[in-house]
Formats: C-alpha cells, sequence, structure tokens
C-alpha cells in the first residue's frame, strides 16, 4: 500500500500573456525581406538598393544586436526623403517605374516598425505582393524560378513566430539571447515541411492556372511608360541625338513556315512618319486600308487580306524576287500600338487596324508581349493609286534652304524620280559620308548641315534627309522606322530580333510602281563605317553591300554562343509554353477537354471541387499513412480479447502507463473502484513486461516502425494469462 | 464535444476559421488578381494563384496540427477547497507526427501554450499542461470544459476543438481551525487532549518532506526553493496521544463548518503522528494513523451528505 506523494509538476507551457511579451525574433523576417526586394534592384535606381541597405543595417543593428535605439521620428523623415528622391528620378509619382520604386522603398522601410506579430504579417503578406510587382518588369524564367525562394522565406517565417519552443531563453528580461535558430535540425523539419506544402499547393495551382476564369484587357489603362524601354521609338529627331546605345535586349523573335527571307529581305516594318516640322518626323496619317475596311465586315473571315496577291507585278529597286513568306512573330511589349511584319504585311491578324500606309496598330497598347501569324511578300509594290499625295510631299516652309536648292538642281539634271534617287546615293556612297552611332548634334536645319557640313550620322539621319530632298522636289516619300536584319538562333529554326536592329529607312513613290523601299544608309561604303559598328551589326546581313551574311555551321560557333543560343531557346520556349496562356488558349483547352459548354460560374466550381477534392486525398494521404499504426491497433484489441476473461479491460481513456501502474498497485487507489485483478503474479509480470515493450516501441526514435509493431503483435500473440491461484 | 479521460482528436469536433492575417492574406490575393488582370500577366497570374494555393493547403495542415493530439486527464491531486488547483493534463501526438504552437485554456482569452518539438528537433513523447484554478467547495470538482487551438504553421487560420475531462478531482473541506468556545466539552480526554494539543503546537521542529494533507500555508518555501521536493515546516507537541473526532463535538455549528474544523483536527493529529479515529452520522472510521487513514478520513469529510448540505 502506497499512497502517490506530491510530486512538483514540471511543464513547458507558455502563457498567452508571456508570449506577447517576448521580443519578436527578426531574423528570419529580415532575412525573408530581402530576398523579396533583391530582384526588384535590378529594374530600380540603384539609390533605392543603397537606401533599402541603409535602414536594414539601421534596423539590424539596433534590433538584433541592440547596438543603439533609433529616434521616433526617423521613420517619417526617411518617408519623406524616399518620396523626395522618387520623385527626382522620375518627376512623378504615378506610373509603373515610380510606382514600383515608391512601394519598393515603403516596404523597405516597414522593417522599422516591427513591435507585434502584426507588423510581421503586413509585412510578410504584402512581400506576397511585392514578389508580384517583380513580374512587371521581367518575365525571365530564371527570376519566376527564384521567386519560389522568397515565398520559402516568406512562410519560414510566419512559421517560426509560431513556434513556442525556439530555443530562445526569455526568462532574464533584460537580456534577450537572439540565437538563431536556422538549420538546428527542428528548424529543417520545419523546412521539410514547408516544401512539402509547397509540392501539394503546385497541382492546385496548376489547376487554377489553366481553369480559373479570367477576365480580358486591362481593368484600368496604365500610364505608358515611355523611357521604360530602349528599341524603337514614335518620332524621329536626327539632330537631337548625340549618342545612339545599342541594347541588345530581343525586340521580338521570328519563325518562318515554309521560305525564309535571305539578305536584304530582313527589312522588319513597323511604322511610318510622315509629318516633318523641320525638326521633328512624327506620325500623322490614320486613314485605314480600304480592302482591310472592306472586309473586316465579313464575320468569317478571321485572317485578312489587306492586298490582293498579284503575281509578277513589281520592278523594285531593291529587290527582284517576289516571294511569299509565311511566318509568326512574337513581339515583346512595347508600350506602343505598332505590330511588326516583315516588309509590307499581305495578311494580319484580326484584332489589328491596318492603316493604308500598311504600317499596322493595335487598339491596346502593347503591355505584354503578343503573338500573330502574318504572311508577307518582300518587294510587294503597294499603293500604285497614291492616296493623300500632299501629306506626303509636304515640307516646313524656310528650313534647310541649301539642301532644297541643291535637291531642284539635281532633279533637273536626272531624267526621271528613280534616277534622282539613285544620283543621292550614289552621293551617299561616293562622297565623304560616315556611318556613326555618335554623331555631332545638329542645329535648326539639321537636313543642312548633315549634308554639306558633318557628313556623319546614323540611319535616321540618312533616312530623314533622303526624304527631304525627294519632298523637295515633290516626290511622294516617306520615313519607315522598323528594324533590320535578323539573328537566326542556329540550334532551333527561329530567328531573333534585337533592338540594336533598330533602323530606319525610306520609302519612295514612283510614278507605276507605287511605293518602292530605299534605304540611304546601305549606300554608305563600307569603309567609312566605324570599325566596331561591322562586328556589333553583324547579324544585320548585307545591309552594308559588300559585308558578306556567312552561313556558318553550329560547330563553328564558339561555346559562349552556342550557350547564348540555348539560353535564347529555352526562353522561347518558356514563352511559347507558359507565357503565351491567355484568354483563347483557355478557351481551346476547354474546348479540346469538353468543358467549353459550361458556364464560367460553372468551371469555377467544377475547379473547386477539384480542388476539395484533392484536399480530401491529401488528408486521406495522411491518414493512411498513419495506417501504419494499424497493426499495433490489432495487437492491442488481441490483448483486450485475451484480457476480457479475467474482466479486465485496457480502456481506451486510460493510458498505457496509467494501467500499468493501476496493475501493479493492485487498484488501490481509494476514490477508483475499477474491476478486481485475478491475474497470477507471474502473469501480470508478463502483463507488464508487454506493456512496458509497447511503451518503448511507442515513443520509440524510429516512431513505432513496423518491425516493431510485429514483434509487439508476436508477443501479444504469444502471452498466456493465468488466473491467480487465491 | 468529446467528454472522456483521454480525448484523441479528430476532424467532427473542430472547427476552422481564418483570422486577421487570413482575412489580409485574402485581401492581397484579390489585390494580386487585379494587378495580374490589368497586366494579363501570367507570371503575376501564376504567383497569385501559388499564393491562394498556399493558403488552401495550409487549411488542410493547419487542421492536421490538431487531428491526432491525444489529451489524457493526469494525476490530479487532491486539494482543500479555496486552495489553487492545479489541474493537470498530458498532451501527446497519436499521430507521431509533432505538432506545434498547440494551446489550452478555459477560455479563448487566457490560453497556454507549447510545442510537441523541441528546438533541437527531438519529438516529445508526452508535454503537461496545466491550468490553475481556485476551487471553492469540498467534493467532486469537475474542470470546466476545456478549448484547444492553434495557428500553426502560417497564423492564417485558426482551428479550435472544445473537450471535457470525465473524471473529476476530490476537494477536500477547508480546513479550519476551531475556535476554543464553540468545542462542546463532553466528558472526552481525547477531545480535550486534542484541543490542548492544538494549543500547545508551537515548537518550531524545522522541516520535514511534504506529505498530502499538510496545508499548503505551512509549506517551507524557501526550502522548497532551495532543495528538490517540497517541505513543509513542522512543528512538534509535546504530548503524543489519541484523538477521536466527532460531528458531535461541535453541536452549535454549521454543517459545513463543522466538517472544515474537523478537517483541520484531523490534519492537525496526523501532523503529530497521532492516532485518530472519526466519526460521522452513519460513518465511523476507526482508529489508525499513517497517511491512508488520512486520505480516508479526508475523503470522508470530502464527501459526507454531499447532496444534501451542498
Amino acid at each position: 500500500m502506497s499512497v502517490p506523494s506530491f510530486q512538483a509538476l514540471s511543464t513547458d507551457q507558455v502563457s498567452i500573456e508571456e508570449i506577447n511579451r517576448r521580443p519578436i525574433k527578426i531574423t528570419s523576417v529580415l532575412i525573408a525581406h530581402q530576398l523579396v526586394l533583391i530582384p526588384l534592384y535590378f529594374f530600380l535606381p540603384f539609390w533605392i538598393f543603397v537606401f533599402n541597405s541603409t535602414v536594414l543595417s539601421l534596423v539590424y543593428l539596433s534590433q538584433v544586436k541592440n547596438k543603439f535605439n533609433l529616434i521616433k521620428g526617423l521613420k517619417v523623415i526617411l518617408t519623406l526623403v524616399a518620396v523626395a528622391g522618387v520623385f527626382a528620378s522620375f518627376h512623378r509619382l504615378a506610373g509603373r517605374d515610380a510606382g514600383v520604386s515608391l512601394i519598393a522603398i515603403m516596404y523597405g522601410l516597414k522593417i522599422i516598425e516591427i513591435e507585434s506579430k502584426r507588423d510581421v504579417y503586413i509585412l510578410m503578406l504584402l512581400g506576397f505582393f511585392l514578389l508580384l510587382a517583380t513580374f512587371l518588369f521581367s518575365s525571365s524564367a530564371l527570376i519566376a524560378i527564384y521567386q519560389f525562394i522568397p515565398v520559402l522565406a516568406i512562410l519560414y517565417a510566419l512559421q517560426s513566430i509560431h513556434r513556442i519552443d525556439d530555443g530562445n531563453s526569455y526568462r532574464s528580461t533584460g537580456v534577450v539571447s537572439n540565437r538563431i535558430t536556422f538549420f538546428n535540425s527542428s528548424s529543417r523539419y520545419l523546412f521539410s515541411q514547408l516544401v512539402k506544402y509547397l509540392m501539394l499547393a503546385l497541382p492546385i495551382m496548376i489547376v487554377l492556372f489553366l481553369f480559373f476564369p479570367r477576365l480580358s484587357g486591362p481593368i484600368w489603362k496604365m500610364p505608358g511608360n515611355k523611357n521604360a524601354t530602349s528599341g524603337i521609338s514614335e518620332t524621329m529627331t536626327p539632330g537631337a541625338i548625340s549618342s545612339l546605345h545599342l541594347s541588345d535586349e530581343i525586340a521580338f523573335r521570328a519563325k518562318f513556315y515554309g521560305d525564309e527571307p535571305t539578305g536584304s529581305e530582313f527589312y522588319w516594318r513597323t511604322l511610318v512618319l510622315d509629318t516633318f516640322d523641320g525638326l521633328t518626323w512624327t506620325h500623322v496619317n490614320n486613314v485605314i486600308s480600304d480592302n482591310w475596311a472592306k472586309e473586316r465586315n465579313s464575320p468569317f473571315q478571321k485572317i485578312k487580306t489587306i492586298e490582293k496577291i498579284k503575281s509578277n507585278q513589281s520592278t523594285d529597286l531593291s529587290t527582284d524576287t517576289n516571294r511569299n513568306y509565311r511566318y509568326e512573330i512574337a513581339l515583346e511589349a512595347t508600350q506602343q500600338n505598332w505590330l511588326t511584319f516583315l516588309d509590307k504585311p499581305s495578311r494580319v491578324i484580326s484584332i489589328a487596324k491596318v492603316l493604308n500606309d500598311a504600317s499596322v496598330s493595335t487598339t491596346r497598347k502593347l503591355f505584354a508581349r503578343i503573338k500573330y501569324r502574318a504572311e508577307s511578300q518582300t518587294g510587294l509594290s503597294f499603293n500604285k493609286v497614291l492616296q493623300s499625295r500632299s501629306l506626303y510631299t509636304s515640307l516646313p516652309k524656310g528650313y534647310n534652304p541649301r539642301s532644297m536648292s541643291w535637291a531642284k538642281k539635281e532633279r533637273e539634271k536626272s531624267k526621271t524620280d528613280e534616277q534622282f534617287i539613285q544620283s543621292i546615293l550614289k552621293k551617299i556612297h561616293q562622297e565623304e559620308y560616315f556611318y556613326t552611332l555618335s554623331p555631332p548634334v545638329m542645329d535648326e536645319n539639321t537636313v543642312d548641315s548633315f549634308l554639306f557640313d558633318e557628313q556623319k550620322g546614323f540611319c535616321e539621319h540618312y533616312a530623314g534627309t533622303l526624304v527631304f530632298l525627294a519632298r523637295a522636289v515633290n516626290i511622294p516619300a516617306r520615313v519607315v522606322i522598323g528594324y533590320q536584319g535578323a539573328e537566326k538562333n542556329l540550334l532551333s529554326d527561329y530567328w531573333i530580333v534585337r533592338h540594336s536592329n533598330a533602323h530606319a529607312w525610306t520609302e519612295i513613290w514612283f510614278a507605276g510602281k507605287g511605293w518602292v523601299r530605299v534605304d540611304p544608309t546601305a549606300a554608305i561604303a563600307k569603309h567609312r563605317i566605324e570599325e566596331q559598328l561591322l562586328t556589333d551589326y553583324a547579324q544585320r546581313g548585307n545591309l552594308f553591300e559588300s559585308f558578306e551574311f556567312d552561313s556558318i555551321n553550329v560547330g563553328d560557333i564558339p561555346f559562349s554562343k552556342q550557350f547564348e543560343f540555348w539560353l535564347d531557346q529555352l526562353d522561347s520556349g518558356w514563352n511559347n509554353w507558359f507565357l503565351e496562356y491567355n484568354l483563347i488558349l483557355q478557351k481551346q483547352l476547354m474546348t479540346s477537354l469538353g468543358l467549353d459548354k459550361l458556364s464560367r460560374e460553372q468551371i469555377a466550381l467544377l475547379s473547386l471541387l477539384a480542388i476539395i477534392v484533392f484536399m480530401l486525398f491529401i488528408n486521406m494521404n495522411w491518414r493512411f499513412k498513419k495506417g501504419k499504426t494499424s497493426i499495433l491497433f490489432i495487437a492491442i484489441r488481441l490483448l483486450n480479447k485475451k484480457l476480457s476473461k479475467y474482466n479486465i479491460k485496457i480502456q481506451s481513456n486510460h493510458g498505457f502507463d496509467e494501467f500499468l501502474s493501476h496493475l501493479k498497485l493492485g487498484n488501490t487507489h481509494p476514490i477508483n473502484d475499477s474491476s478486481q485483478v485475478k491475474l497470477s503474479q507471474k502473469s501480470i509480470r508478463r502483463l507488464e513486461t508487454l506493456l512496458q515493450f509497447y511503451l518503448s516501441i511507442r515513443y520509440s526514435q524510429n516512431n513505432c516502425s513496423i518491425e516493431e509493431q510485429k514483434a509487439f503483435y508476436a508477443r501479444v500473440k504469444k502471452l498466456k494469462l493465468s488466473r491467480s491461484a487465491k | 464535444m468529446q467528454i472522456a479521460d483521454r480525448i484523441v482528436l479528430d476532424q467532427r469536433s473542430t472547427y476552422i476559421l481564418p483570422t486577421k492575417a487570413g482575412f489580409l492574406l485574402i485581401l492581397i490575393i484579390l489585390l494580386m488578381m487585379i494587378a495580374s488582370t490589368n497586366y494579363q500577366n501570367n507570371l503575376a497570374f501564376l504567383l497569385t494563384f501559388l499564393i491562394c494555393s498556399i493558403g488552401i493547403v495550409s487549411i488542410v495542415f493547419t487542421f492536421k496540427n490538431l487531428q491526432g493530439l491525444a489529451f489524457e486527464l493526469g494525476k490530479n491531486q487532491s486539494v482543500f477547497a479555496g486552495e489553487q488547483l492545479n489541474f493537470n493534463f498530458h498532451v501527446s501526438s497519436q499521430s507521431g507526427s509533432p505538432h506545434l504552437g498547440i494551446a489550452v485554456g478555459f477560455d479563448k482569452k487566457s490560453l497556454f501554450y507549447l510545442d510537441l518539438l523541441s528546438s533541437e528537433g527531438k519529438l516529445y513523447n508526452k508535454k503537461t499542461f496545466i491550468l490553475s484554478v481556485k476551487v471553492e467547495k469540498r467534493g467532486w470538482y469537475s474542470a470546466p470544459k476545456i478549448v484547444t487551438t492553434s495557428c500553426f504553421p502560417f497564423g492564417l487560420l485558426k482551428v479550435w476543438s472544445w473537450f471535457k475531462f470525465k473524471s473529476p478531482v476530490l476537494i477536500y473541506p477547508q480546513p479550519i481551525e476551531p475556535e476554543e468556545s464553540v468545542i462542546n466539552r463532553i466528558a472526552n480526554d481525547d477531545g480535550d487532549s486534542n484541543n490542548r494539543t492544538a494549543n500547545e503546537e508551537t515548537e518550531y521542529d524545522g522541516i520535514t518532506a511534504y506529505k498530502i494533507g499538510d496545508p499548503i500555508s505551512r509549506v517551507d518555501w524557501k526550502a522548497t526553493a532551495k532543495e528538490q521536493g517540497m517541505y513543509i515546516k513542522s512543528f512538534t507537541s509535546m504530548t503524543v496521544n489519541e484523538s477521536a473526532f466527532s460531528w458531535d463535538d461541535f453541536s452549535n455549528v454549521e454543517y459545513e463548518l463543522r466538517l472544515s474544523y474537523l478537517c483541520y483536527l484531523v490534519l492537525n493529529a496526523n501532523d503529530q503522528k497521532k492516532m485518530f479515529s472519526l466519526s460521522l452520522p452513519g460513518l465511523f472510521v476507526s482508529k489508525d494513523s499513517g497517511e491512508n487513514h488520512l486520505i480516508k478520513c479526508l475523503a470522508n469529510l470530502a464527501l459526507f451528505k454531499l447532496d444534501e448540505l451542498l
């Protein structure tokens, strides 16, 4: 007989008040916070990075290292500084770049005031939105993959603030030991759990991505951002630019079906500049193509024919072939309305509006990449009957008098308009005209000073001058902006056109021939082109007559280039398979799955159902795993069956250890009057060892492995009980 | 609500709702959705759906953090009415996986938290929760229903469940020292001597180990703090005698107070290692000593005419 004596109870429990008193463990929060911001720094002004890093080090030193306390007004001061900084950088606070900069700075500053769990939640959950902001700048696969890291870091930070036993001692009120608990084994366990959550989230994400009903189009229009992208612009002011930077960014990719163009056929037309005010060339004409306007009313025809293809009509200046090309272009976001085609398109997609100068515009600005198919016939003459002749021959009065008189004199010497144009090209070729990307800045009479004084410039100078000279003698002429040349991805079958391929040339209207492409830049003698430009412009093919575009074998190209091609192929595949997914493709997928008859609501409901089923599956899976203990339960059932002969039951509401102690004590607790044990001492001892074995495996390191369970079952089976002699 | 002494939480009685942070996440997902739609950006869509999916998956995992937890009533020591009962019970993982950030409490405001995973990554078999509650009445004390809650892993959702332990804890009457005036002077030597000893016990005699039934007021906290276990200040009396305590000793006293007096006397006698007997109407505990005898007496006092008197 013994009476349980008082034992001081020990507990690891922590009251809610104490938890609220604990300092927030800021380290994992700060890490997640920075990981969110890192990709944004590539697209924002450098000073934002410096600013945020300064804030971070201040917070780290004061909150984590306890070196000093931050003054109270600091946040207000820094906020004002930041807003002023953003305004100084962008001259406004709205728009994508300025807006995201502002958000990034505000987010960077938010860490100053982490005092409660609430602040951590706001900071971490806003982080998800910041991650999205990065995608407004880049759709690169690498960034997309990277974004999983901050997502994990945010989840880890959220998880770690919910841990009670985090290895830190909070007992002493003064000193906070902020032992970093990264990658000790419990952190590793939690991290592996996070990866598990993420893996389970991925299928749901894919279902939502594929089937979640989407709204089309922008909900509100964002102000266009002109200084954001390099490449072609919608105006041209040749004299004002003193230095042109070639950007290697990709403008678009093109894939040909059937024949591929060669050499001089790579003129990608984007827009036409028809009006000159003495300094700047701009686009004014917005007259829609007649043919296109006629055909847009036929509802079933998705592809519009804008110019009836007639064979053997052209005797072109620049080319004598007249081949038809079918191709697909994947145009990167331009923030403009213009679509690019190989020369003049004969067929374009239905969403576009075709103007009568053969340029194609869209109703919305292109904020995202767009992919479209088209057909072109290079060298196809166009607009045999000239519309709005006065538009293409008008010049501002009083500008460039020297050029005007020179043109008039030169025209008198020539028999035809063609000969006149040829004579200008000859002048460019034979006289000291240079091609350079850093031309001198020219004053008011830009054409005069280029043609007679400086004789140095790039495509815009040459194109502008030629059109000016043509118009001076009443020949209709216009500047065309687009891209020239292309680089074939030798590992694949598509062509890459970069912003550095941006080019300006001209179109001159000749009676009986229509608009004919003339590229004055191509007339420059090769030896007057800056050495370095030749290498830069290698992909331009034979823009400069004598420079041949060699066809190279894959084996010959250097490894670095091969890698570049490979990377681009990856990127292109990423684009084709993933970034292109849109409303139309979603509809196609639905149709192919036979779901197109369903309404949006029904599809949403179906997706929801699928997700619920999936979640039940996860839960089931867990229960199934729990089933590994089922041998144990079978064994216990067997044990109970054996014990039932002696009126003993291992009650489910008693722990085994408690049962054991009762057994040992022979039920002597004064207020417990459960059944009497009639087992022999020997049997009790056997039962005791058995149950001890059970407890040992139940809480063992291996967490009750199948082998251990089987061993327990075997023991239960062997167990022999007998009644006590008394 | 489950009522038992061993409770394994399952789906049935478990509830789940988003927390404030959860609603904030929903708001942020909506914002992300609008931004993605506006820019028709597939990566933005994908990220939005990923965050959405994590939210959805966290429903399962928040739920699972409570599911498979087993709560088991601990060995609750009887205390005297008016004292704090440290109501304890154990929590263990039935599912074999670690559970973190589990809270329990008698209401949702005063909660106590713990992890079933140490910071070193060890999975605990069992941990103990103690909920202190002041018990006012003698007899069987049933702890009120207990809420267990958790918002692990991300704090976006809160899951909770109510349960109640079936077995009550026995509460002894509050020991009150009887005043001289109320005691019936029956010709009873034992009674007399008892009263005498009660007054005499003033001599401090060092400390002895705490035993059940010792009044908490006499616990030597200094000694307890210094060493393992609890000690009480012990007082020895000069006279060692036998006592017989009876319900009828205090005939003019209210019934509950009589039980309190008897409780005090019984404890006192036990302290002095005396033999004593207890007689209550319809019940007699014969003369004996030792802890079991004490517990028997105390239990009888605690349960005496429970229905009629209380």
